[in-house]
């Protein structure tokens, strides 16, 4: 290590204010004969107040109403089952499907009783689609989407965990850092 | 020249810090805590204060953190609902701004991690990000041509190159205003890996942007 990079070390400290009387009075008289260092050190001075000085964006003018649109969304998918469901002709025609393909191996298929009953009791190839898909990814809680990627990392986030970073707070495992640190050991 | 140099920097900053946070306590301002509490309690309309209090500078946070204002609000508006239906989770032992900043940072990080898996790079910040670093070039005048406008664009792709531990600490502190204390809660992490983190974030920012500073730095001084 340099001796400019030992001085670096107390760049953030000193341009916060927060530095030691000696710290500071031995940083400053490195600064004055390092012209390396003391560019650098305008230079972040200058990056900090430009970053202070960023514009603000401003959410949309319907965020809210968006939001609450997004708060009751679930009542609105029951609604929209019920209608689903009240619409007869869908679940109508889907049953329909399905007599037709177990009356058409019924009656073209080989007709021996094995086979039929081979057919009838394997039921795999009737099953609904759905029920062979496994619960997809992104409807796991964050926590649990992390653990599902990682085999490796031990089960200690149990439920979502930046819907309860006040288990952080009160001094259990934060969710960034947890998952932080599970990404990495996944890498 | 130190001395003053300091005395500005601490003016600077209380004043910064005043202007720019909600979350100061003011005589007859309900606080976000009080408004938490009522929201717990079942009035709906505490939590819509605290949306409006919050809603902007969340995604002023999200924004630097994932660059693009779609994504950021997306991800303030999934933050709210994740208050909304977890609100009984907050303990009144820590400031609301810390437990919304946390939930709003994880999902914020989500996202990136969602980016990388799926290596989604539009043309468009393709494009941006090779114009923003090029070197500039010497017989063109930078002062004319570096405006504000693009300044600011570079700036903010210089933050999103940050490595996110960097990244999260420079928005938090440098954007937005936190003290360490409270980074150091919002991140869990202890104090010294903040300020750490910071001068690191910092030294890395000075080191990408030197090109665009070297002139100013100059006529400043």
């Amino acid at each position: 290590m340099t001796e400019c990079d030992k001085f670096k070390r107390f760049f953030s400290d000193y341009l916060d204010g927060e530095i030691s009387f000696e710290e500071r009075r031995s940083l400053e008289a490195h600064l004055q004969v390092c012209t390396d260092c003391s560019e650098t050190m305008r230079q972040m001075k200058i990056i900090q107040e430009s970053l202070r000085r960023m514009p603000q964006v401003k959410t949309s003018a319907d965020f809210e109403q968006r939001l609450h649109q997004q708060i009751f969304a679930p009542q609105t998918s029951v609604q929209m089952g019920n209608q689903l469901f009240q619409n007869w002709k869908l679940p109508a025609m889907g049953s329909a499907l399905v007599l037709a393909t177990v009356g058409f191996f019924l009656i073209f298929g080989d007709s021996s009783d094995s086979d039929s009953r081979q057919i009838l009791q394997s039921g795999g190839q009737f099953r609904p689609a759905a029920t062979q898909i496994s619960k997809p990814d992104y409807f796991q809680p964050l926590g649990k989407q992390v653990q599902s990627r990682s085999s490796e990392v031990s089960s200690t986030v149990i439920s979502d965990s930046s819907a309860m970073p006040s288990d952080s707070i009160v001094g259990q495992t934060s969710g960034i850092h947890m998952i932080e640190q599970q990404v990495g050991s996944t890498q | 020249m130190n001395g003053n140099f300091d005395k500005s920097n601490k003016l600077k900053k209380s004043l910064y810090y005043m202007t720019t946070k909600t979350r100061v306590g003011k005589k007859g301002v309900i606080s976000d805590e009080e408004l938490i509490a009522r929201f717990q309690k079942g009035d709906v309309q505490a939590f819509d204060m605290l949306v409006r209090r919050y809603k902007d500078q969340l995604l002023n946070f999200v924004y630097r953190f994932v660059g693009n204002q779609s994504d950021a609000e997306d991800i303030v508006q999934e933050t709210f609902l994740r208050v909304y239906k977890n609100k009984h989770y907050y303990k009144e032992i820590a400031k609301f701004s810390t437990w919304v900043y946390t939930i709003a940072g994880n999902l914020a990080k989500t996202e990136l991690r969602r980016r990388k898996r799926h290596k989604i790079f539009s043309v468009s910040n393709f494009v941006n990000e090779e114009r923003d670093f090029d070197i500039p070039d010497e017989k063109r005048n930078p002062e004319a041509e570096v405006d504000g406008t693009i300044k600011e664009d570079i700036i903010q792709k210089a933050i999103e190159k940050l490595p996110p531990k960097f990244k999260e600490v420079i928005i938090l502190r440098d954007v937005q205003g936190f003290a360490y204390e409270e980074i150091s809660q919002i991140l869990n992490i202890p104090l010294g890996t903040v300020k750490s983190r910071v001068n690191r974030g910092r030294l890395k920012l000075q080191e990408d942007l030197k090109f665009l500073f070297e002139s100013e730095t100059k006529d400043v001084m």
